[in-house]
């Protein structure tokens, strides 16, 4: 067992794990030229394997991707440690540095796992509550008997929400829980609209609608139009068809059993505890130029919960952190009147703090304690030859 | 004089190893004295040399009024592209973007870039018959079915193809940046020049307009006695302010120098802009008429008046800026360009030295690298001073920084070691990246204003310079390794000491190499983390970095596990020069990412050549010749047995 565990430690496999997460992220930043950032990052460093696709469209493995490359390098490690590692002292510097690079790759992992990316658009003054994913959608009803809820938000709505990812053509979606059941009839991940007359649905703005799907897009800029057709079954009734559209500014409404529901196929959204008014967002430029000096929100926060009601200022390179999330300024639109805030929520994100004292620690500790034998050395021999 | 047959003197050895500078080719026995003369001596000229050398352009304006005061035209503060600098600096970098050169020949004669300015802006119909317009692009000349004598163009000649220059840069404008091949960027980067060169025109006046002092004086006058008596005001005096407001608006459009200083709440601002406030009821500032009247009189030739007006324009509160009047004299000086001569000069010396091994000769050539770093760093601190930022805020000041960075890194093994490969190292990144930084000046101003994402200092400092200092290093590993190939299998003169010297050498290097680029490389995922939400984003200029990291770690995990003997060390560290060169410029090349600010272009070529010149060196050195000797690992290690 420990021979195998040996054979596994050897510094050859090191040495080609580097340079093969070399050509990895050679060819992931290459990539980046005509595909945009996210598409390459599933592709080469948060996969197992890289294909190329031929022309006929069969893919062969060229590269290992990145989830290969670290599981290969915590082992090659771990097992280091577990059978040709010295444990002394002197050794210490290398132990510290290693331990940061493993918290390194267990931070990206579970980053790339587990964290959360969404933004808040803010226009002049308009308050809100939560956050809005960027690429995903979800499919919501909404029990809107409570009308006062948007002004007020110590008052709660009932909101119903379904993942886009269950919108699947053929599927019906029913649940004890929902005020009705939805049959889905065809979903588009992504479509061109224009307005015009379409026959398809019997209800709702949807009927001045003309969708066309349309393959979907990848850029990082860009957002998917997603739309759906869907019967909705209330008390075993068919209701008619309704077309949504992530594109809709407006939800439909339907009745059922006196009470008044929205239906809305909008961003996914992620709630807060708190509500966020924009007061101000400054744009300055230098002087006879359209070269960004600064640009910065001036927010109230109200947290009832908390007994919070207090205005701060987001910038760049000042976040606010409340609530287990981040709030950066991202970017603004508008004519300068909307501000756009990237919130992130990221459990992982204290694990690269630490690794990068622990690594630093440890370099310095080996390469510096090394390079001081050395020139002490150095120096005697040097005198040596002078006596 | 003979050095190696006189005795040594204890005392002055040990003077000599306190002087420290002092290089020691080789053990064979020598004086202090002499050395410690010859290198007075050697210094003594050096300065001398450098002292007249920089000093020579100072002196040459007698302050007399037979011509214009250069000096302090060149001081005047202006408002341009976002910062305050001196008119000189205007002058330089609008020439060296439109031109690609520091002057111009007219007529045989050499004109400097703030004549020529002067020329543009007061005598715009002789300025525009000189050949400024640097065309180099095969497809552009095609467009425009210009003649292939000569690559630069003068704006009359340019004049009937301006309507299809503009309408082709605007069709190239509609594609992403990063999309455009090479005739798009070259011909909207044309159209950018053109409508440079039309905004120094009219930065003044306008451009037609022979005295702007007397109209701009009347317009005032004339708003002045309608403020005083309002019923004055006819409709022939409507018709009249509204033409002027129109000039005026359009003169504001068509300039980008803001020669006017605050007034109040207000800004700086453009002589159109302010003229059309003065049509308000602002009162008229003085700089206006000062400017215009320099105009009028350098048309005239009159130069006595022009020397009067601005040591006039200089005296006032506004042009009191200590950084401009130091930056129009650190342009003067030009310290980062003549430093490249004295490096050239100390390569040639230590190479001499090093083939004769004539130790003073050796310790001239020390000194002479340190004065070219001397001059080096003073020419960079003297920059960060006048742009109050941290050195790298852009591609120039990376390579100023890593040039820098690397010659001191150099040194220190000089210092080390004593055999003149420091030198040689030191010279070689000192000379190239100087010579890299003067193409980057051709984009235009070096000292940009910093943006929003970029700006803080203290980021910029711990994170950027680290991973500068990583590059540094990275060239340093790489120019020992190219050193090493040339000595052991070309010239084949490395005995068994220097074989294993060298290789502790680059060892060494590399070390530093890794925490530098590592710790940098990690900063850098902590500022993203705090200004963007994430740590690592996969961005081209991120994994550039990444690349460095992690061939550093496969040299140095290569190195102890017996993979690769000094030899392949150094192979590795001179690929390792490619990987840095990637990352520093290659990435920006791909245009795309958050750190692809620094765009550029034309480079490319550059990059491939530099690439395949060490690609060609590690096939050399890959030659089974040289020293064949059983390699042990140095002890100096950390080895992890395996």
């Amino acid at each position: 067992m420990k021979k195998i565990l040996k054979k596994f430690a050897s510094l050859r496999i090191t040495v080609v794990v580097l340079i093969a997460g070399m050509m990895l992220v050679f060819a992931g930043t290459l990539a980046q030229t005509h595909m945009p950032i996210r598409e390459a990052q599933k592709i080469y460093f948060q996969s197992f394997v890289v294909p190329i696709y031929l022309q006929n469209g069969t893919a062969i493995p060229v590269l290992p991707g990145g989830y290969t490359l670290g599981i290969i390098m915590v082992l090659n490690l771990l097992c280091a440690y577990l059978t040709t590692f010295k444990w002394t002292t002197k050794r210490m510097g290398v132990l510290l540095m290693h331990s940061g690079i493993l918290m390194l790759l267990i931070g990206q992992l579970f980053t790339d796992l587990y964290s959360v990316e969404s933004y808040v658009s803010l226009d002049h003054g308009q308050v809100k509550n939560y956050s809005e994913s960027f690429h995903k959608n979800e499919l919501v009803i909404i029990d809107t008997s409570n009308k006062d809820a948007n002004d007020n938000p110590k008052d709660t709505q009932t909101v119903y929400s379904i993942p886009a990812s269950k919108l699947v053509t053929g599927n019906m979606i029913t649940d004890p829980r929902l005020p009705v059941s939805i049959s889905v009839k065809e979903f588009m991940p992504n479509a061109n609209i224009a307005m015009g007359e379409n026959p398809r649905p019997t209800q709702g703005f949807g009927q001045r609608v003309i969708v066309q799907p349309a393959p979907p897009v990848k850029g990082d800029q860009q957002r998917n139009l997603a739309c759906v057709y869907v019967d909705i079954i209330a008390n075993g009734k068919n209701l008619g068809t309704w077309l949504l559209s992530s594109a809709f500014v407006n939800p439909d409404f339907i009745e059922i059993n006196g009470r008044e529901y929205a239906i809305h196929l909008r961003a996914k959204r992620y709630m807060m505890p708190m509500t966020l008014k924009l007061q101000e967002f400054k744009h300055e430029r230098f002087t006879g130029t359209n070269v960004p000096m600064a640009f910065s929100s001036r927010l109230r926060l109200v947290d009832p919960i908390q007994h919070e009601d207090r205005e701060l200022t987001i910038s760049m390179n000042q976040p606010l952190r409340y609530d287990g999330k981040t709030f950066y300024q991202a970017s603004f639109a508008n004519d300068d009147q909307t501000t756009i805030l990237q919130v992130v929520r990221n459990p992982a994100a204290v694990l690269p703090y630490i690794a990068c004292i622990l690594v630093t620690l440890g370099m310095s500790w080996h390469f510096i304690a090394h390079f001081l034998k050395f020139f002490n050395k150095f120096v005697k021999q040097d005198t040596e030859v002078k006596a | 004089m003979n050095n190696s047959i006189r005795p040594s003197r204890p005392q002055s050895t040990r003077y000599q190893s306190s002087a420290s500078s002092s290089a020691t080719l080789h053990s064979h026995p020598c004086t202090g004295f002499t050395s410690a003369a010859h290198c007075l001596i050697a210094f003594c000229l050096l300065i001398a040399l450098m002292t007249t050398s920089i000093f020579a352009q100072e002196s040459k304006q007698p302050a007399t009024n037979a011509t214009p005061d250069w000096n302090a035209l060149g001081q005047i503060a202006v408002m341009h592209a976002g910062r305050l600098k001196p008119l000189d600096t205007v002058a330089r970098s609008s020439m060296l973007m439109i031109c690609g050169k520091q002057s111009v020949k007219v007529e045989g004669k050499s004109m400097h870039a703030l004549e020529w300015l002067m020329q543009v802006m007061c005598k715009p119909e002789v300025a525009d018959n000189y050949r400024v317009f640097l065309i180099h692009d095969p497809d552009i000349q095609a467009l425009l079915q210009l003649g292939e004598e000569d690559k630069r163009w003068s704006f009359t000649e340019l004049i009937p193809h301006l309507q299809l220059i503009s309408a082709q840069a605007n069709e190239a404008q509609s594609v992403q940046a990063h999309q455009r091949n090479r005739y798009q960027r070259a011909i909207i980067e044309l159209y950018n020049h053109i409508t440079t060169y039309v905004r120094l025109k009219n930065a003044i006046a306008p451009e037609q307009s022979k005295d702007f002092a007397r109209q701009a004086q009347e317009a005032a006058n004339l708003v002045k006695s309608l403020i005083a008596d309002p019923d004055k005001l006819t409709d022939d005096m409507v018709s009249h302010i509204n033409i002027l407001k129109k000039g005026y608006e359009n003169l504001a459009q068509k300039s980008n120098i803001h020669f006017v200083p605050p007034i109040g709440e207000l800004e700086w601002s453009r002589i159109g802009e302010h003229m059309r406030l003065v049509l308000l009821g602002l009162p008229m500032d003085d700089s206006v008429i000062r400017m215009a009247t320099i105009r009028k009189a350098y048309r005239e030739g009159d130069w006595q008046t022009i020397n009067t007006m601005v040591a006039e324009h200089l005296a006032t509160p506004a042009q009191q800026q200590s950084k401009v009047r130091s930056e129009a004299m650190f342009n003067r000086m030009a310290l980062l360009v003549n430093a490249m001569p004295i490096y050239a000069l100390g390569l040639v010396v230590t190479l001499v030295a090093m083939m004769f091994k004539t130790r003073w000769m050796m310790i001239t050539g020390t000194v002479i690298v340190l004065a070219a770093i001397a001059t080096h760093t003073f020419g960079l601190g003297w920059r960060m001073w006048i742009e109050g930022r941290p050195p790298v805020i852009n591609l120039y000041g990376s390579a100023v920084f890593i040039g820098w960075g690397a010659t001191i890194m150099a040194m220190v093994l000089e210092k080390i070691y004593k055999n003149g490969l420091g030198n040689i190292a030191a010279c070689l990144i000192g000379f190239s990246t100087l010579i890299i930084a003067h193409h980057l000046s051709l984009s235009g101003d070096t000292i940009e204003p910093v943006r929003a994402v970029l700006d803080s200092n203290f980021w910029l400092t711990t994170h950027v310079l680290i991973v500068t200092l990583g590059y540094s290093s990275m060239f340093v590993a790489g120019s020992l390794g190219l050193i090493f190939v040339v000595r052991d299998v070309i010239l084949r003169n490395l005995n068994k000491q220097s074989y294993a010297r060298m290789g502790r050498m680059v060892y060494g290097i590399i070390c530093f190499a890794m925490l530098f680029s590592f710790v940098g490389t990690v900063l850098g995922g902590i500022w993203a983390d705090q200004s963007w939400g994430r740590f690592w984003g996969w961005d081209p200029k991120e994994n550039g970095a990444l690349l460095i990291v992690l061939w550093n770690a496969a040299i140095l995990h290569a190195r102890w596990s017996g993979m690769v003997q000094i030899r392949g060390m150094m192979m590795m560290a001179i690929l390792g020069n490619c990987i840095t060169a990637f990352s520093w410029f290659g990435v920006n090349m791909m245009g795309v990412g958050l750190h692809s600010y620094g765009f550029m272009d034309g480079a490319f070529m550059w990059l491939i050549g530099f690439c395949i010149s060490q690609l060609i060196f590690v096939a050399i050195g890959l030659f089974p010749v040289g020293q064949q000797m059983p390699e042990k690992l140095p002890n100096t290690s950390g080895t992890q047995s395996s």
